[in-house]
């Protein structure tokens, strides 16, 4: 058992080169000012192509799972329960493989909230330097505030004082937290910070992804998988508050918006492996071996990994079209002269097209949490064609709208004016300008 | 336990008043009224759709709801309905004092207890109405109550189940229970015992019970069907949970929270409890219906768990067992139970008549036979008892074939074809909510012209249609 997890990181890592997509979130990342990883990784496909990009963001979720895997191990527990703990982790990656910032931010997760829970001023201060670097390069550093501070929480009310490891803690978090603000350097600043968290998915009218969307699905599993060790073992099995506060507000993120389910695998799959550790096996083992040398043995698998897809894979040098984007809408409407005010159906749709097509402007995109509220109203009242929607369309001068060919809008629309000007299979994109 | 009966008495004042303005509220009782009316005369189950519709006449349909059909309509045609109403209220009252009395058994505090009561009525609120699904939560906690009593009572769960199956087809769930409870005590025993036999039996008698019916097989085939049905993204209670669902969230998320954080594994009912917990988290996610369901199976466990932090001897349990505390508990519960009583019968919402029940009769009235599309297919369960309204889909809604509720969603999405759905199936009028596209979209029309309006509901007439006959 003792490579398993290694195992599993390994197939983590395959699978995610094998499925080899875009995600479309990435596009809208790809630009963002706040965000230093997006120019990063379009550094890395004009000097080494796309297959390096994605080997690096499969090395990053391989390594992911193995850093929970160890911290499992850390623990005490044996190397059965971390294996258990890259599996479950593993189940709740699967639903968002493809290239996009949050590899980087999963395994910044992971790598901080091992750190958490080790003493001393070193695991201290890497810690602090690990979500420096995380808010450098990923949007979702703001977690690392809230797992310091319910770290912090728990820390103390454990210890029932404000000895030398909760003062630790305390400074953690303060970091965390100055650090986590640092990174909101654009404004709007609270909504930036909602965003990274998808706390904004909640905004009416907002890009929304359901933990479920009825009947049995893999996120739904994954989900129940870590639900089902967790209410069999208990979280507060080991005593400590903080994992129990840690996999409870991982638990309500990820029914918040299911993008949120990989830190929730990643981060509360090693304290349920090590609940249920804890209940069948009496002695408690820590790893011996440094971490330099395993951080070593990482590095020439990870190295190995890169150069066996850019060797196998074809050099491409430009991004592939992001899964369920409509590319095709987006370059008949941008062949048409002057502004175009975008409204898409599903609020995804309309990643990157600011940045890609310079006379688009969409209404909303995948950042609710930047729009003002004139726009989600908007967005809202014309999907559900509610309310006073064509006089708010008229307001935001909304002149283009992709949605599936059977909305609502779509024939409410046509029948007033607007006429088809492209389809691509599912879905439709009107302008206004045909006859009755 | 005592101060339990005064939480399920606040709620059973909550659902007084859902149970006893229902009737305006829920579509459904209309055409369960007509099916039990049915039974009652011809002394027999239908088997087929009738020509009170114009999509499916003929096809084959599995009344599952019978009994309950029968109650609604021999109550209703005695002018008895506040009788069904109050036996529904009754039924969960029943299934909450059950979730209460199974928690004591384990020992769990008065706290704890009280707790996981609460906790279960409000998973139970949303759902809750004078409903088939109602009377399923009673059979389901009997069964969940023999489980537990864990001795020869078993007989009277296997009955409980038959009962079940007659009232609705959520009985299937019964057999998963009993099997996974049967699998859990063959996992401790490590052998086959007296008790994993006797659980084994169970479970298979509740799987034979589930064909006790006058439906025999075709009931548990039609529940297996409507697992993969298309007609699921139609029904609201089908809907996928959310945690935005108020009963989800402070009903159910709030008992696997404390069974998460403590644990559920204690060492005697370690299997026999992680099987239920499992069926329990696994069925939450699929569709909202089965909130309260899950709520009754986990609620027990949550208060027994609970109750080791806070232990009967703790202080908060001592105040809660003085005579004072209780006589305090039962006054400010009929306070409260008084306060919802007054206040929800000026609630509109409530008290008044949502359903369309005017504009069906002013249709009704108007000569010839009409071929009636309702946006919302529960609608045109009041046109049943019309004789010259013959309806697209109606409440009844399982029997009808995957192609004519695809229609039905193409017209009420108002995708691009709505109108040529219409047309194709002979459509002369169109019962809409006035604030929706449909409604929107009719108005464009210059074939359809407004004939009916009030507050709420508008009817669409085709213009240039002659009136189909029934």
């Amino acid at each position: 058992m003792r490579y398993f997890a290694a195992i599993v990181a390994f197939a983590v890592a395959t699978a995610f080169a094998a499925r080899a997509q875009l995600l479309p979130e990435f596009l809208v990342q790809l630009r963002d000012p706040n965000l230093l990883g997006g120019p990063l990784l379009a550094f890395a496909l004009k000097s080494s192509g796309y297959a390096f990009v994605l080997a690096i963001c499969a090395v990053l979720s391989g390594g992911a799972v193995l850093l929970s895997a160890w911290r499992t191990r850390l623990r005490g527990a044996s190397d059965t329960y971390a294996a258990l703990a890259a599996v479950l982790a593993t189940l709740c990656l699967t639903g968002r493989f493809g290239v996009t910032l949050d590899p980087i931010g999963w395994i910044c997760a992971a790598g901080f909230a091992l750190l958490l829970e080790r003493k001393g001023r070193a695991a201290t201060m890497t810690a602090l330097a690990l979500v420096a670097i995380w808010s450098l390069l990923q949007g979702g550093a703001p977690l690392a505030a809230l797992l310091a501070v319910l770290a912090f929480a728990g820390a103390w009310i454990d210890a029932r004082s404000f000895d030398r490891g909760v003062r630790e803690k305390a400074v953690l978090a303060g970091g965390s937290i100055l650090l986590g603000t640092l990174q909101l350097h654009a404004l709007p600043w609270h909504a930036y910070g909602a965003h990274a968290l998808y706390l904004d998915s909640l905004l009416a009218g907002a890009q929304r992804d359901h933990l479920w969307n009825g009947g049995i699905t893999v996120n739904g599993l994954a989900f129940c998988a870590i639900l089902i060790t967790g209410g069999w073992y208990g979280v507060r099995r080991r005593e400590r508050s903080g994992d129990a506060f840690t996999f409870f507000a991982l638990m309500l993120l990820a029914m918040i918006d299911v993008r949120n389910l990989p830190y929730f695998g990643l981060l509360a799959a090693p304290i349920v492996a090590d609940a249920a550790a804890s209940y069948y096996v009496g002695e408690r083992t820590v790893p011996g071996g440094s971490f330099i040398g395993y951080a070593a043995a990482f590095c020439a698998c990870a190295f190995t990994f890169v150069a066996t897809m850019i060797g196998t894979e074809p050099k491409a040098v430009f991004w592939p079209q992001a899964a369920e984007q409509p590319a095709h809408l987006l370059v008949v409407l941008a062949a048409e002269r002057g502004e175009h005010r975008i409204l898409c159906e599903q609020p995804r749709w309309c990643d990157g097209t600011r940045e890609i097509f310079q006379h688009m402007r969409p209404l909303l995109d995948d950042r609710a949490g930047w729009a003002g509220a004139t726009a989600l109203r908007t967005q809202e009242d014309a999907v559900s064609t509610h309310g006073a929607w064509r006089s708010e369309l008229a307001h935001e001068h909304v002149n283009a709208i992709i949605a599936k060919r059977d909305a609502n809008i779509v024939s409410l629309l046509t029948q007033t004016g607007w006429r088809l000007e492209g389809r691509d299979g599912a879905r439709v994109l009107i302008v206004p300008g045909g006859t009755q | 336990m005592r101060i339990a009966l005064a939480i399920v008495a606040i709620f059973c004042a909550r659902f007084l008043m859902g149970a006893w303005y229902y009737a305006g509220h829920d579509g459904d009782l209309a055409w369960q009224q007509w099916l039990g009316a049915y039974i009652l005369q011809h002394h027999h189950l239908p088997h087929r759709l009738g020509h009170e519709t114009f999509t499916a006449p003929g096809a084959a349909w599995v009344p599952q709801e019978w009994a309950f059909s029968v109650a609604v309509a021999w109550f209703t045609q005695h002018g008895r309905f506040a009788i069904l109403a109050t036996l529904s209220v009754l039924a969960a009252a029943i299934s909450l004092v059950i979730v209460a009395y199974r928690a004591h058994r384990r020992g769990a505090s008065t706290f704890g207890i009280a707790l996981a009561t609460a906790c279960t009525g409000f998973a139970m609120l949303q759902a809750f109405g004078v409903r088939a699904q109602i009377f399923g939560w009673l059979f389901f906690s009997i069964v969940l109550l023999v489980l537990d009593l864990e001795n020869d009572w078993m007989l009277l769960g296997v009955v409980a189940v038959a009962l079940w199956a007659n009232v609705h087809a959520s009985a299937l769930i019964a057999p998963v229970i009993v099997g996974a409870w049967a699998l859990g005590t063959w996992i401790e025993d490590r052998a086959w015992t007296v008790r994993v036999e006797r659980n084994m039996v169970f479970a298979v008698g509740s799987l034979v019970a589930v064909c006790f019916t006058p439906l025999l097989w075709h009931l548990p085939l039609y529940a297996v069907n409507l697992e993969t049905s298309v007609i699921r993204s139609a029904i609201a209670e089908w809907q996928p949970t959310d945690l935005l669902f108020p009963g989800f969230a402070w009903g159910l998320l709030p008992l696997l929270a404390i069974c998460c954080y403590f644990g559920i594994a204690a060492p005697r009912e370690r299997w026999r409890d992680g099987m239920l917990f499992a069926v329990a988290a696994l069925i939450t996610g699929i569709a909202v219906r089965h909130i309260p369901l899950a709520a009754m199976i986990v609620a027990p466990m949550a208060a027994q768990r609970i109750s080791s932090v806070v232990p009967s001897h703790a202080r908060v349990n001592a105040v809660l067992q003085e005579h004072f505390s209780e006589a305090l508990i039962y006054v400010c519960s009929a306070l409260v139970c008084g306060i919802i009583v007054l206040d929800l019968a000026h609630v509109p919402q409530i008290s008044g008549v949502t359903l369309p029940k005017n504009a069906i009769v002013t249709l009704a009235n108007v000569p010839g036979t009409h071929n009636l599309y309702c946006e919302d297919f529960a609608w045109c369960s009041l046109a049943l008892e019309q004789d010259n309204l013959r309806t697209f889909i109606d409440g009844r809604c399982d029997p009808f074939p995957t192609r004519v509720w695809s229609d039905y969603l193409a017209v009420e999405r108002v995708s691009p074809k709505w109108d040529r759905v219409l047309k194709r199936w002979n459509v002369d009028s169109v019962l809409v909510d006035k604030n929706n596209s449909l409604a929107q979209a009719l108005a464009l029309r210059r074939d359809w012209h407004l004939f009916y309006r009030d507050r709420r509901y508008e009817i669409f007439l085709r213009q240039d249609i002659a009136t189909a006959q029934r």
